[in-house]
């Protein structure tokens, strides 16, 4: 991420907006890749820019403010899943609301491509799944991903290798079905 | 990433590229109206409401009369008044950068230095991941440590919180801080205070 010059200068009103606009969007699709449903990683993200603007005369550094986003939006993320019930409650939600548009036959095999995408992440264990969402959709290093998520490199390396394996033969499977 | 991962990240990356949230930051303007902004806005105020009372004196009463407000008179009255709120709200915003008004955790009760009767309650209000609140019971001279912890109203924004202490007769530090989901440095508020129990 590139610092603006005048970053360090920011109010909390003025840090919460400049994030906001380069990060929101792709904060609500990581947290929709843990949590699976739109309207709550929205809700997750939001919670995260009140987090960040409560504690910008700490943070200053958006570099550090991004890092505690993204530690947020995974963790909060984390505990909806446990205390909301949203697995249960999204078994059998339709795939990602809002993304498809039916009707013509390319649409809807993506469609079902994405959603299978999402079942099978949804199956991994939670470890997993956000080790795999951090290094492969935000291209963080093993260093970052143990930072945020509060493990060793090691144990990254673990839940990648694993869940990265898991996550292609439930692919390859459902490849082999179609 | 090596060339045998661009597969998952080609796979997640599809997964959500659908995915076009509706804004939220009038939500999160919403949500954190309550905290100290814009403080231009209080002495920009105020400042108008002097220069339209100096203004209103120089032509209601003449040139002479509008030179300050240590001159006594009718059009003293609103400039005073004028400077008066602009002083009373500048005061009432942070006016520096040591961080006094936005601590994520604030004890309200009992004061720094009280002396209480075990069981005692805790109250405050907390910017929490979670709104987990910890805290500490240390016996001042060494001793056993009692802790626990409190969960706040609400994530993530300014929420009560309280909680019941029980420990003998003594001289404490209570030491109550923030739950931070961040390992940077400097990010959690940690308040600490004696209090005496008798």
């Amino acid at each position: 991420m590139t610092r603006a010059p005048e970053a360090t200068a920011w109010d909390a009103d003025t840090a919460v907006e400049q994030l906001y606009a380069v990060h929101y969007r792709r904060l609500v699709r990581l947290s929709v890749l843990l949590v699976r449903d739109v309207g709550t990683a929205e809700e997750v993200v939001q919670d995260a820019f009140v987090a960040v603007h409560a504690r910008w005369r700490r943070l200053r550094d958006p570099d550090q403010a991004l890092a505690y986003l993204r530690q947020t939006v995974v963790n909060r993320s984390r505990s909806v899943l446990r205390h909301r019930g949203v697995r249960a409650a999204h078994a059998h939600a339709e795939p990602t609301a809002g993304t498809t548009r039916p009707g013509a036959d390319e649409d809807v095999i993506a469609a079902e491509r994405r959603a299978g995408v999402l079942d099978a992440l949804r199956a991994l264990p939670t470890r997993q799944r956000e080790v795999l969402a951090l290094r492969y959709y935000l291209d963080l290093s093993e260093a970052e991903i143990a930072a945020t998520l509060g493990i060793s490199r090691g144990a990254v390396k673990t839940h990648a290798s694993r869940g990265a394996a898991a996550l292609r033969a439930t692919m390859s499977t459902e490849e082999d079905a179609r | 990433m090596s060339a045998h991962d661009e597969d998952l990240r080609a796979l997640l990356e599809d997964a959500v590229a659908g995915v076009d949230p509706a804004s939220g930051l009038d939500a999160v303007r919403s949500r954190t109206a309550h905290l100290p902004r814009r403080r231009w806005v209080l002495p920009a105020l105020g400042s108008g409401v002097l220069v339209a009372a100096l203004v209103a004196a120089f032509f209601v009463l003449g040139p002479g009369t509008a030179s300050g407000p240590s001159d006594p008179g009718q059009a003293a009255g609103p400039a005073q008044s004028g400077s008066s709120d602009w002083y009373m709200g500048w005061t009432d915003e942070p006016d520096d950068q040591d961080g006094a008004t936005d601590d994520t955790v604030v004890v309200s009760s009992p004061a720094d230095g009280a002396t209480v009767t075990s069981p005692f309650t805790v109250t405050g209000t907390a910017v929490t991941f979670e709104g987990t609140v910890t805290w500490k019971l240390r016996p001042v001279g060494g001793g056993r440590v009692v802790d626990g912890f409190a969960t706040a109203a609400e994530c993530c924004t300014s929420s009560p919180y309280s909680f019941t202490v029980t420990a003998p007769t003594g001289h404490y530090t209570l030491v109550v801080s923030d739950q931070d989901v961040s390992d940077g440095e400097g990010t959690t508020t940690e308040v600490s205070q004696e209090v005496t129990v008798r």
